[in-house]
C-alpha cells in the first residue's frame, strides 16, 4: 500500500529544494529538480495503482471539523491521473519558454501539481478548498508574471475574479453543508443528506452548478477563459485546460450528482439545454477564431460543455462517458496547446492567416497536428470517441434532442481541418523558409501525449473501470 | 479469429515508418501486407463456406462489444477489397515512384485496413468505427499533395462532407443502441420493428443519410470530384472498392432496418436523381478522372436503386463488377496522367493501332460501364434490373443510353485514329490492368457460382433488356458519330448548357452559399463573444468608476470629516429614536 | 497575580525612572531602554499566557479577554521590536508612549464600567497622538492634528453618550444597566457607538484613518491599524454584546447597515488608490466592516467569530504594513513601482504577498477561516443574501489585492538597483516578519465555531 500523503510529499519537497537552491544557489537546475520531482510522483501513482493506497487523516481544528484528510473516492482516479501526469508532460514547453526568474516559475507550477493532486483526494472540505484556492493563486500569478507581455494584466485578472466567483459560491455551498450536518468531512456529509431540508438542497444545487458553469466553464460564464489561454504560457495552457477545467466537472459530479441526485433529476433538462446550448455556441465562436490557440480554447470549452451535458443525464452511462471525455480531452488538448506553443516558438506567430504550408518545412510537427486534430474530432481508435458515444448515449436516454450535440462535432471538424490546412497546407509561405522540424525532445514530448490518446482510444475499459459513481 | 485477416494489413502499417524505406521498400512491405490479407480471407472463405461465425470480443462496460462475422457475402467482400488492394498497390510503385514512399504506403495501408475491417464487422459499433477511420484516411490520401492548394481543400472538403454522414450514423447508433440495446447488425435488423415508427424512421433515414454522404449521393455528390485532387491509385481504390462503396455496403447490410423505415422508394427516387445528375456532369466534363467520378456515383446510384427495390443481391454482384472495371479506368487514367501528363480528354490524343496495350484494357473498361454484353458488368446490370418496375425500367433505358453516350465519348475522343501519341509499356502498369481486365471480362461467367457464394439474386430476361442493349448501343453510335468524326459541334455544346444548368454550378452555390451562413453565424457568434467579453470588462470598469467618483468625497479635508460624522451621528440618532 | 496590566504599568514608571537616572549620567546610548521596554513587553505576554487578565473594579475579564490581549500583547511586541531595529537614536519618549498606547488597549478589552472605558480609550488615543507625531516633519504634523481634533470630537461625543446613558439607567457598570429609562439612554447608546465607531474606523467615522495611517510611519500605522482598532471592536464587542440591553434584529440591521456600507466604501475607495499605504488603509477599514459584520449578529456564535475575525487582520494588517514599512524606505511608494519589491527582500516580499492573501480570504491564512467562521455565523442565522451581497464584495476587493500582487511582476524587474539597507537590520526585520507569517497560518488553531 503507497500513503496518499506520498503523492504530496514528492512535489513538496521540489518545492523545498526550489527554495534552498535559490538560497544557498546550489548548482542544480531547477528543470532537474522539477522533472526529477514530477517523474518520481508518476512513478509512485502508477505503483499505487497497482498495490493500492492508503488514506490518511489528521485532525487540524476539531472544533470546526477541519481535518487533513486524504482518502480517494470512487472517481478520483481518473482525476488523479490528469493532475499527476499532464503538469509533467507539459514541463518541455516550460522550459523553452520561461526564462526569467525561473526558481519563482517552478515554484508556482509545483505548488499547483501538488494542490491538483490534492484536491482529487481531499475528503475534507476546508482542505479541498484550501488546495482548490492555491492552484486558484498559482495559476493567477503564473499567467500575470509569465504571461504574454501584451495582454497579461488583464487576462491575469479576468481569470482571478471569475474563478474567485465560482469559489465563493463553492465555498456558500461547502458553508450551507455544514450548518445542516454539522461537518465538514465528505463522508460524513454523504450519509446524512437527509437532514438537510429540500429548499437548501435546491440552494446548494443551485451554488454548485454556477461554481462548475464558471470553472468548466459554460455559456455565459466562460468570457475568461480564452483570454486565459491565450495570454497563459504553454505550459500554463496544459495545466489550465487539461486539469483546471476538470474540476469544476469534479464538484458537479462530488457534490451535485453525488449528493443530491434527487435535485439533479429536477433540474436535469435545462441543464443539458444549457450544455446543448453552450455546445453550439462555442464551436460558433470557435471558428470564428483566426488565433490559434483561442481556437483550442474555445473547442475546449465545447469538450466540456459535453462533459456537462454527460453528468447531467444522471445515468451511468453519461456519467461513465463524461469522466471518460475528461481524462481523454484533458490529454487531447494539453498535446493541442503543446502544438500551438511550438507554432509560436516556430514562426513567431499563431495567426492563422499569416501561416500556410508548413508542412514542407517541418513534416513531423505536421503529423503529431494531424494526429492531435484527428483525435479531438472524435475519431475511433483514439480517446475520444468511446467518451463522446458514451456521453451521447446516456444523454440521449434521458433527451433525445442532445443529438444536436453532433452538429457541434461537424462545425468542429470543419474549423479545425480549416485550421490544418491554413496552417500546414498549400504553399509555404516565403517568410517560413528557414524554420526547422520540432527536436527529439519535442517529438518525445508529442509522442507522450500520443501514447496515452492511442491507449485510451483502444483500451478505455483501462479507465472505465478505475472508477466508479459513489462517493 | 477473423481479426487475422485485417492484422497483416495492420503490421506492414506498423512496419513502414519502422524501417522508413531504410531495409525494406515501404511498397514491398504494403503489398506483402494486403497479399497475405489476400491469402488469409481467402482461406476463411473456404473454411467457413456456407457458414455465419461470429467472433465478440468485449470492449468496455457491457454491451460495447466488437465483433466480426465471417460469413460468404463479408468474406467475399474482404477478397474483393485485399485483391483490389493489391492490384492498386502494386500499380501504385508505378505510379508514385517520386513521390514520398512512407507516407503514401502509411496512410494507404490504413485505408485498406479500415475498409477490411469495415466489411467484416459484425456490431454497428465496430462497423462504425471503420467507417470513420475510413473516411480520415480518404482525407490524408486525398490531400496527399497538400501544397496544391486544390488538393487540400478537396481532402478538407471531402471529410466535411462524409462526416455529415459520419454524425448521421453516430446519431443512429445512439438511438438504435438506445432503442434496442445492441449494436448486433443481425439482432438490429431483427428487431427493427419492435422501434416505434419515428425512431424507427429516424434511424433509418439517419443511416440512409450515412450511406448517401460516403457513397457521394445526392445532395453530397460534389465532394467525390473534386476527390480527384487526390494521387490516381488512391482514386482507384477509392471509387472501387473502399470509400464509396462502404455507402453501398452499409445500406445493403442495413437493408432490413431501411425497408422496415419505409425509405426503400426514397432510396430509388435519390438513386435515378442522382444517376441523371451524374451522367449530364459526366457529359459535360472534360477531365478524364472527373468524367468517372461522375461515372462512380451513377454507378453507385445503381446499387441503391438495386436495394431500392429490395434486390440486394442485385446490388452486391454490381459493385463486385463496378468493382474491377471502375479501378481498371482509375488505372488506365493513371497511366495517361505519369506519361503524358494530360488528364483532358480533348488534349489526349492516342493513337489507337500503336497503343493496343492500354486500348484493349480501356474498351474493356469503358464497354463494362456501358454495360454492354457479353462482359461482367451486362450481367451486373441484368442482376441490377431484376427488381425493376416499368417505369424504374424506362428510366435506366435512358440511364444506359446516356452512359454508353458519356463512356465512349471518353474513349472516343482518347483514342483517336488522327493522333500521334504514344505511351511506352510499363510492367507495374500493365499486369494490373490485365489482370482487372481479364476478370472484367471473364466475371459474366462467374455469375451463377456467385450467386451460391455470395449473394443470391435472379435475373430476368426480357424485352428491357433487349431495349436496354439497344439503347446503349445507340449511345455508342452516337459518340462514335459526334465525338469520333467530330460531326456536329453543336450537340455537345448544347449538351454542355443543358448540364450546367443542371449543373454543380448551381448547386455548388448553394452548398457554398450554406457553407458562408455558417460561417456567417460563426462569425456573429463569434462577434457576440468578443462583445459578451467587453461586457463582462466594462462591468469591472462601471465598479471602478463608481470608485473613482466616490473617492472625490474624502478630499483630506478636515471639515468634510467633521460634517460627515456629523451626519452620522444624526441618522444613528434618528434610527435610535424610530426604535423608540 | 502578576497580571500583564500590572507589569506594563509598574514597568513603565520605572522606565521613566531610569530614563532619568540615564540623563543624569549622561549615558547617550538609549539602546538599554528599548531593550527594557522589549523586555517588558515580553515580559507581559508571558504574564498574560500563564496568569490571564486582572480582575478588579472597573476591570473584568471575560471568556475572550486572555485571548485578545495576548494577540494584542504578541504583536505589541512584534512591531515594537520591528520599530527599534532601525537603530535609529529613537527617543525614548517613545518606549513610555509605546507601553502605555498597549496598556490602554488591554485595559478597554478589560473595562466593565463606561468610566474605565472611556479613560482607557483616552489612554490609547493620546499615546497614539505622539506615535503619529514622534519623528517630526510636516507630514506627521498634519497626520497628527487631523487625527487629535477628530478624536476629540469622537471623545466628547462618547462622553456625553456615557452621561445620557448614566441619565437613563443610573448606572455605568455594564453589569448593572438592566432597568432603563429608554429615551436618553437609546440615545446615550447611539452616542456611544460613534465614539466607538470612530475608533475602529466604521463608516462614516473612518474618514481619518487613511490620512492619518499614510502620515505616521508605516511602523505606527501597524499599531494603529491592529493594536488600536482591534481595541476598539472588542470595546463594541463588550459594550453590545455583554452590556446594553438593546439586542434586537432592528439593532442588528442597524450595525449591518454600517458594516456593509463600511466594506463597500473601502473597497470601492481601495481600488482608485494610487499610493500602497493608502490602499492599505482602506483595506483596514474594509477589514474593521467584516468583524462589525458579525458583531452586528449580537449573539454568541457572531461574537465568536468577531473575535477571532479580529485576530486574523490585526495579524495581516501588521504584517503588511510592516513589510510595507521596508519597501516604503526604499521609496516604493506607487502601485507601479511595486515591481521592484522582489529584489528588494524576498521575505519581506512573500510576507506582504501572504498577509495580502490573508486580508483577501484566500485559503490556507487564518484570513480564509476568519471569514468562514463569520460566514458560518451568518448563514446559521439564515442571512443568504447578506452573503451572497458579501461574496460580491470579497470578489470586487480581489480587484484591488491582487491588482497589487500583480504589479509586483518579477519579471519586469531588468536592473536591480543598488540598495540602501544596512543587512542586520534587515534580517532582524525579516524574521519578525517570518513570525507574524507563521501566525497568519499557524493562527488557525484558535479558530472556532
Amino acid at each position: 500500500m503507497i500513503e496518499l500523503t506520498g503523492l504530496l510529499i514528492l512535489p513538496a519537497i521540489g518545492i523545498i529544494a526550489l527554495i534552498l537552491k535559490k538560497v544557498l544557489h546550489l548548482a542544480i537546475s531547477e528543470e532537474k529538480i522539477v522533472t526529477s520531482v514530477t517523474i518520481a510522483t508518476a512513478m509512485v501513482f502508477f505503483l499505487g495503482l497497482i498495490i493500492g493506497f492508503q488514506g490518511i487523516s489528521i485532525t487540524l481544528v476539531n472544533a470546526i471539523d477541519f481535518s487533513f484528510t486524504l482518502q480517494l473516492n470512487g472517481i478520483s482516479i481518473p482525476f488523479l491521473l490528469l493532475a499527476v501526469v499532464l503538469p509533467g508532460l507539459g514541463l518541455w514547453s516550460a522550459y523553452k519558454e520561461i526564462k526569467e526568474n525561473k526558481a519563482l516559475f517552478y515554484i508556482f507550477y509545483l505548488l499547483s501539481y501538488l494542490s491538483l493532486i490534492a484536491v482529487f483526494m481531499s475528503s475534507n472540505l476546508i482542505s479541498f478548498f484550501i488546495f482548490w484556492e492555491i492552484i486558484l493563486i498559482s495559476f493567477f500569478f503564473i499567467i500575470a508574471f509569465w504571461g504574454e507581455r501584451e495582454t497579461k494584466r488583464k487576462a491575469s485578472m479576468k481569470f482571478l475574479i471569475f474563478t474567485q466567483f465560482g469559489s465563493m459560491v463553492l465555498l456558500g455551498a461547502f458553508i450551507l453543508l455544514y450548518v445542516y450536518t454539522g461537518s465538514f468531512s465528505l463522508n460524513t456529509i454523504a450519509s446524512s443528506t437527509a437532514l438537510i431540508p429540500i429548499q437548501i438542497q435546491d440552494v446548494i444545487f443551485f451554488f454548485v452548478i454556477i461554481a462548475a458553469i464558471i470553472k468548466m466553464p459554460l455559456f455565459p460564464l466562460h468570457s475568461w477563459l480564452p483570454d486565459a489561454h491565450t495570454s497563459a504560457p504553454t505550459a500554463g495552457s496544459v495545466l489550465l485546460a487539461g486539469v483546471l477545467l476538470k474540476l469544476g466537472a469534479y464538484v458537479l459530479i462530488l457534490f451535485a450528482v453525488l449528493l443530491f441526485p434527487g435535485v439533479v433529476k429536477t433540474f436535469q433538462v435545462p441543464l443539458i439545454i444549457l450544455g446543448l446550448f453552450t455546445v453550439l455556441y462555442s464551436t460558433f465562436a470557435a471558428s470564428a477564431q483566426k488565433d490559434f490557440k483561442r481556437l483550442i480554447a474555445y473547442s475546449s470549452i465545447f469538450y466540456m460543455a459535453l462533459v456537462f451535458i454527460g453528468i447531467a443525464s444522471l445515468n451511468s452511462l453519461g456519467e461513465t462517458g463524461a469522466i471518460v471525455l475528461i481524462v481523454s480531452h484533458g490529454f487531447i488538448v494539453g498535446m493541442l496547446f503543446v502544438l500551438a506553443g511550438m507554432l509560436k516558438e516556430k514562426t513567431g506567430t499563431r495567426d492563422l492567416d499569416k501561416l500556410g504550408g508548413l508542412m514542407s518545412r517541418i513534416p513531423m510537427y505536421a503529423f503529431f497536428l494531424v494526429l492531435a486534430i484527428i483525435a479531438t474530432l472524435g475519431v475511433p481508435g483514439l480517446s475520444n470517441f468511446p467518451a463522446e458515444l458514451l456521453v451521447l448515449l446516456g444523454a440521449y436516454a434521458v433527451y433525445p434532442l442532445s443529438l444536436l450535440a453532433l452538429v457541434g462535432v461537424l462545425i468542429a471538424t470543419n474549423y479545425y481541418l480549416s485550421a490544418a490546412k491554413r496552417i500546414l497546407f498549400d504553399s509555404l509561405k516565403k517568410t517560413f523558409g528557414k524554420i526547422t522540424d520540432i527536436s527529439a525532445l519535442d517529438a518525445l514530448q508529442l509522442s507522450l501525449f500520443t501514447i496515452f490518446i492511442v491507449v485510451l482510444g483502444v483500451m478505455p475499459s483501462i479507465l472505465i473501470n478505475s472508477f466508479n459513481l459513489t462517493i | 479469429m477473423l481479426y487475422l485477416i485485417l492484422l497483416p494489413v495492420l503490421v506492414s502499417l506498423c512496419l513502414i515508418p519502422l524501417f522508413g524505406e531504410r531495409r525494406i521498400k515501404s511498397s514491398t512491405i504494403a503489398i506483402a501486407g494486403s497479399f497475405v490479407s489476400l491469402v488469409l480471407s481467402l482461406y476463411y472463405l473456404f473454411t467457413y463456406f456456407g457458414k455465419s461465425v461470429v467472433e465478440s470480443y468485449s470492449w468496455f462496460l457491457g454491451g460495447f462489444s466488437l465483433s466480426f462475422i465471417g460469413d460468404n457475402l463479408t468474406l467475399s467482400f474482404a477478397v474483393l477489397v485485399s485483391f483490389i488492394s493489391l492490384i492498386v498497390l502494386i500499380f501504385s510503385v508505378f505510379y508514385m515512384k517520386k513521390e514520398p514512399q512512407e507516407r503514401y504506403y502509411t496512410e494507404m495501408s490504413i485505408f485498406i485496413l479500415a475498409m477490411l475491417g469495415l466489411v467484416l464487422s459484425n456490431s454497428l459499433l465496430l462497423f462504425y468505427i471503420f467507417w470513420e477511420l475510413v473516411g480520415v484516411s480518404s482525407y490524408l490520401l486525398i490531400g496527399f499533395w497538400y501544397k496544391k492548394e486544390s488538393a487540400s481543400a478537396a481532402g478538407k472538403k471531402a471529410l466535411v462532407m462524409t462526416r455529415i454522414g459520419d454524425m448521421a450514423f453516430f446519431a443512429a447508433l445512439v438511438i438504435l443502441f438506445i432503442g434496442l440495446g445492441t449494436f448486433s447488425i443481425p439482432s438490429i435488423n431483427a428487431a427493427a420493428t419492435s422501434l416505434s415508427q419515428p425512431l424507427l424512421l429516424l434511424s433509418g433515414s439517419l443511416i440512409l443519410i450515412a450511406a448517401l454522404s460516403k457513397s457521394a449521393q445526392f445532395p453530397f455528390y460534389t465532394w467525390l470530384p473534386d476527390a480527384m485532387e487526390g494521387p490516381t491509385p488512391v482514386s482507384a481504390l477509392l471509387h472501387s472498392a473502399t470509400m464509396v462503396a462502404a455507402g453501398a455496403y452499409l445500406i445493403i447490410v442495413m437493408s432490413p432496418l431501411l425497408t422496415a423505415a419505409g425509405l426503400n422508394m426514397v432510396l430509388i427516387a435519390i438513386g435515378l436523381l442522382t444517376a441523371f445528375i451524374a451522367t449530364f456532369l459526366a457529359l459535360n466534363h472534360r477531365h478524364i478522372k472527373r468524367i468517372l467520378a461522375y461515372s462512380t456515383i451513377e454507378s453507385l446510384a445503381f446499387m441503391f436503386i438495386a436495394v431500392g427495390t429490395a434486390n440486394t443481391g442485385g446490388a452486391v454482384f454490381y459493385l463486385f463488377a463496378h468493382a474491377f472495371f471502375k479501378s481498371l479506368l482509375f488505372l488506365m487514367s493513371g497511366v495517361f496522367a505519369v506519361l503524358l501528363g494530360v488528364q483532358d480528354i480533348y488534349a489526349l490524343k492516342l493513337k489507337k493501332l500503336a497503343n493496343t496495350w492500354i486500348a484493349i484494357p480501356a474498351l474493356i473498361g469503358i464497354i463494362s460501364l456501358a454495360g454492354l454484353p457479353p462482359f461482367m458488368s451486362f450481367f451486373a446490370h441484368l442482376s441490377l434490373a431484376a427488381g425493376f418496375n416499368v417505369y424504374e425500367n424506362l428510366l435506366f433505358v435512358a440511364l444506359s443510353f446516356l452512359t454508353a453516350l458519356f463512356a465512349f465519348r471518353m474513349f472516343f475522343l482518347v483514342f483517336n485514329q488522327k493522333a500521334e501519341e504514344k505511351l511506352e509499356i510499363q510492367k507495374e502498369s500493365a499486369i494490373p490492368m490485365y489482370l482487372l481486365s481479364a476478370i472484367s471480362v471473364v466475371g459474366g461467367l462467374l455469375m451463377f457460382s456467385f450467386t451460391n457464394i455470395v449473394a443470391s439474386f435472379t435475373y430476368i430476361l426480357d424485352i428491357f433488356t433487349l431495349i436496354d442493349v439497344l439503347a446503349a448501343l445507340l449511345g455508342v453510335f452516337v459518340a462514335f458519330e459526334f465525338f469520333y468524326r467530330s460531326k456536329y459541334q453543336i450537340f455537345s455544346m448544347k449538351a454542355k448548357n443543358l448540364a450546367i444548368y443542371l449543373s454543380r454550378h448551381s448547386y455548388d452555390s448553394i452548398l457554398a452559399a450554406a457553407g458562408r451562413s455558417v460561417a456567417r453565424i460563426g462569425y456573429l457568434v463569434g462577434l457576440f463573444d468578443s462583445k459578451l467579453s467587453i461586457f463582462y470588462d466594462k462591468l469591472a470598469d462601471g465598479s471602478l468608476f463608481l470608485s473613482s467618483k466616490s473617492r472625490r468625497i474624502e478630499d483630506g479635508d478636515t471639515q468634510t470629516y467633521i460634517f460627515a460624522i456629523m451626519i452620522g451621528i444624526i441618522a444613528i440618532l434618528a434610527v435610535a429614536s424610530i426604535y423608540i | 497575580m502578576i497580571n500583564a496590566e500590572y507589569i506594563l504599568f509598574g514597568g513603565v514608571l520605572a522606565l521613566i525612572l531610569i530614563d532619568l537616572l540615564r540623563l543624569r549620567l549622561k549615558i547617550n546610548n538609549k539602546n538599554i531602554i528599548h531593550f527594557l521596554t522589549l523586555a517588558i513587553l515580553i515580559a507581559a505576554f508571558i504574564a498574560e499566557i500563564i496568569f490571564g487578565n486582572m480582575n478588579v473594579s472597573f476591570f473584568s475579564s471575560t471568556q475572550y479577554s486572555q485571548f485578545v490581549n495576548g494577540f494584542i500583547l504578541f504583536l505589541a511586541v512584534v512591531i515594537y521590536a520591528f520599530l527599534m531595529s532601525d537603530s535609529k537614536d529613537y527617543s525614548t519618549t517613545i518606549d513610555f508612549l509605546f507601553i502605555l498606547a498597549t496598556l490602554g488597549a488591554m485595559l478597554v478589552i478589560l473595562s466593565s464600567n463606561f468610566i474605565s472605558l472611556v479613560i482607557a480609550i483616552e489612554m490609547i488615543s493620546i499615546s497614539s497622538y505622539g506615535l503619529v507625531f514622534f519623528q517630526k516633519n510636516n507630514r506627521r504634523m498634519e497626520g497628527a492634528t487631523k487625527y487629535v481634533s477628530l478624536s476629540f470630537i469622537s471623545i466628547v461625543i462618547m462622553i456625553f453618550g456615557v452621561s445620557l446613558v448614566y441619565g437613563g439607567a443610573g448606572t455605568l457598570s455594564f453589569t448593572q444597566l438592566t432597568s432603563v429609562d429608554y429615551i436618553p439612554f437609546i440615545a446615550g447608546v447611539g452616542l456611544v457607538m460613534v465614539g466607538l465607531a470612530f475608533k475602529s474606523t466604521i463608516v462614516p467615522f473612518h474618514m481619518w484613518a487613511p490620512d492619518v495611517y499614510e502620515a505616521s510611519n508605516s511602523v505606527v500605522t501597524a499599531f494603529l491599524s491592529s493594536i488600536s482598532k482591534a481595541a476598539g471592536l472588542v470595546a463594541m464587542i463588550r459594550v453590545f454584546f455583554f452590556a446594553f440591553p438593546v439586542s434586537s434584529p432592528f439593532v442588528s440591521m442597524m450595525f449591518i447597515i454600517l458594516a456593509v456600507s463600511t466594506i463597500f466604501f473601502a473597497s470601492f475607495l481601495a481600488t482608485v488608490q494610487e499610493r500602497i499605504k493608502r490602499l492599505l488603509a482602506y483595506s483596514s477599514i474594509a477589514q474593521a466592516g467584516f468583524a462589525f459584520v458579525a458583531i452586528a449578529l449580537l449573539n454568541y456564535i457572531g461574537i465568536q467569530a468577531a473575535i477571532f475575525y479580529i485576530f486574523t487582520f490585526a495579524i495581516a494588517d501588521a504584517l503588511v504594513f510592516l513589510a510595507y514599512k521596508i519597501f516604503e524606505d526604499q521609496k516604493i511608494i506607487y502601485k507601479k513601482d511595486a515591481a521592484k519589491m522582489f529584489s528588494i527582500s524576498k521575505i519581506a516580499t512573500v510576507g506582504f504577498f501572504i498577509g495580502i492573501l490573508s486580508l483577501a480570504g484566500l485559503p490556507p491564512t487564518i484570513g480564509f477561516f476568519g471569514k468562514l467562521a463569520i460566514f458560518v455565523a451568518l448563514l446559521a442565522h439564515g442571512y443568504v443574501y447578506l452573503v451572497v451581497a458579501l461574496f460580491a464584495i470579497i470578489l470586487f476587493s480581489t480587484f484591488y489585492y491582487f491588482g497589487l500582487l500583480r504589479d509586483t511582476d518579477v519579471t519586469e524587474v531588468r536592473d536591480t538597483q543598488k540598495l540602501n539597507i544596512k543587512i542586520s537590520s534587515l534580517r532582524v526585520k525579516e524574521a519578525l516578519i517570518i513570525i507574524l507569517t507563521l501566525a497568519l497560518f499557524v493562527g488557525v488553531i484558535f479558530v472556532n465555531f
